[in-house]
């Protein structure tokens, strides 16, 4: 029993590297090819464990080709060539989050009942504090006036698509944040111009842990509140720009977004694909059956970490190899056959306006916390509206 | 320098033209009408026609309203939020509607997120 236990995490893991490291995969889509082997509880343990190691792997292979999912996008242009660093860096925000997700399963019941009404209610707020704050700290005039150009055009670009029918939801941010994030910094990014690695002192990593854990918590009391939206107000928040903060603050956000979730299902909430996933696989899950589950995904955290770390060395030492010119114009190959893929001229003309925009923020050298206005601004216009 | 504004005078037009080219094309994009059965084989974020009897009509403390579509072939939640329930109050249970707007999941349940509602 116990065997068979770790065999589904083990195999889990596998698969969510596997599908990590293929662009535009998810894990769940090659979990369902498992389903007609295993079901109930052991299904619920082997996609949790594919999901904690995909969100971990996807960090490396996002970096590595360039192109990414709404949130492993958000770290590209910054440190593609420095693997190890990333890998170290995701590992510590991973246990980090492990740490500070699950005391939560002991009060999530008061938490939930208690702060979700009062954080629905302040989210407009909070919001609308975090907008002006990120304009109006930037130092200079024009650099004021650059940045609140960049957030209106990233914002009127969000509002315009979002909620527009034009494309399946779950596939309308993969053509935008690899336009934003990912081909404006192929096209634009000098070599010379990357932002070296600045080491972090204990007490950035554990401000930037508290802001990032803190904003996920966010997707628990919104129901509508998405991965990338919680990312989006802990930049605004933390001020994260393109050094190991923005990995740790992502790493971070994703970790304890799986976590979060699981324990949400004590309260019959879903709160991500994967919980959705789950409560598909087993209904009415028990308060030992979330724990055992919780277990496995710890597990699974460790096992993926273990392997992240080893590995990286060797795929460091693999990319090392291969010229840089050619890795970026295979990322930029696999960028545009994905996005013609899945969301043909429609995900095209997004990931053009996005990489125009893009260009415009490095060109304007306006910090890239600004382009979060893709998402930040439409949540404020259906707050708004549903006032 | 100059060469670095006109860069940035052309990407700033390219986006403006970008941005509008997209206004244009939401605006072509076309709902398709279906029954409450078949919402589940559309992916999220689709736009949607579907019309039934309001069979079931809740409201929240804050003023939202929520309706159960019923077409006989299945129900769907429809949520009115904000100013779009002030707009349908007096809409009474049994009535026929039509609905256009955007299919979405809330808790694990999909629901339709109203963009345009007809009242027969």
């Amino acid at each position: 029993m116990m065997l068979d236990f770790f065999l589904y995490i083990f195999s889990g893991v596998l698969v969510g590297i596997g599908a990590a490291f293929v662009p535009g995969l998810f894990y769940s889509e090659i979990s369902l090819l498992f389903f007609g082997f295993i079901t109930d509880i052991p299904a619920a343990i082997f996609i949790a464990s594919s999901a904690i190691s995909f969100s971990l792997f996807e960090f490396i292979s996002t970096n590595i080709f360039g192109i990414g999912d709404d949130i492993t996008s958000l770290s590209l242009g910054m440190q593609q060539e420095n693997l190890e660093k990333i890998a170290k860096t995701v590992s510590f925000g991973a246990i980090i989050s492990m740490f500070l997700s699950i005391p939560l399963v002991f009060v999530f019941q008061i938490l939930f009942v208690q702060i979700s009404p009062i954080m629905k209610d302040s989210l407009l707020v909070i919001l609308v504090a975090i907008i002006i704050y990120t304009v109006v700290s930037e130092k200079t005039f024009f650099r004021k006036i650059s940045a609140t150009l960049i957030f209106v055009a990233t914002g009127i670009f969000g509002t315009l698509i979002q909620n527009s029918g034009f494309l399946p939801s779950n596939l309308l941010l993969m053509p935008v944040f690899i336009g934003l994030y990912g081909f404006s910094s192929i096209i634009a990014r000098k070599h010379s111009e990357k932002t070296m690695v600045n080491p972090l002192s204990l007490a950035e990593k554990i401000k930037i842990s508290l802001i990032s854990f803190g904003t996920s918590l966010l997707s628990i009391f919104i129901p509508s509140m998405k991965r990338s939206q919680t990312s989006a107000i802990a930049f605004g928040l933390g001020k994260f720009e393109q050094t190991e903060s923005v990995v740790l603050s992502l790493s971070i956000l994703s970790t304890s977004f799986l976590f979060i979730s699981i324990i949400a299902l004590s309260s019959n909430s879903i709160r991500s694909t994967l919980a959705y996933d789950i409560s598909d696989i087993v209904s009415g899950l028990n308060y030992n059956q979330i724990l055992m589950i919780l277990g496995s995904l710890v597990i699974a955290a460790v096992v993926s970490i273990f392997l992240l770390l080893n590995s990286v060395k060797f795929l460091n030492k693999t990319v090392s190899r291969i010229n840089k010119k050619y890795l970026k114009m295979f990322g930029f190959a696999c960028g545009i056959v994905l996005i013609s893929y899945f969301t043909s001229w429609k995900g095209i003309l997004l990931a053009f306006v996005a990489t125009c925009i893009g260009i415009l923020s490095i060109k304007l050298r306006v910090k890239s916390v600004h382009l979060m206005g893709v998402l930040l601004v439409p949540t404020l216009v259906r707050l708004l509206a549903s006032i | 320098m100059i060469k670095e504004n006109a860069v940035i005078f052309a990407l700033l037009i390219l986006v403006v033209f970008g941005l509008s080219l997209i206004y244009y094309s939401v605006s072509l994009t076309e709902s398709a009408e279906t029954e409450i059965a078949n919402l589940e084989n559309f992916p999220k974020g689709s736009l949607v026609k579907i019309s039934g009897e309001i069979s079931k009509l809740s409201k929240s403390k804050s003023g939202n309203i929520y309706w159960t579509l019923d077409d006989g072939t299945g129900k769907i939640t429809v949520p009115l939020l904000g100013s779009t329930a002030d707009n349908y109050n007096d809409v009474t249970k049994n009535s026929l509607v039509s609905i256009t707007g955007l299919i979405s999941e809330y808790n694990g349940e999909l629901e339709v997120m109203p963009k345009e509602i007809g009242v027969k």
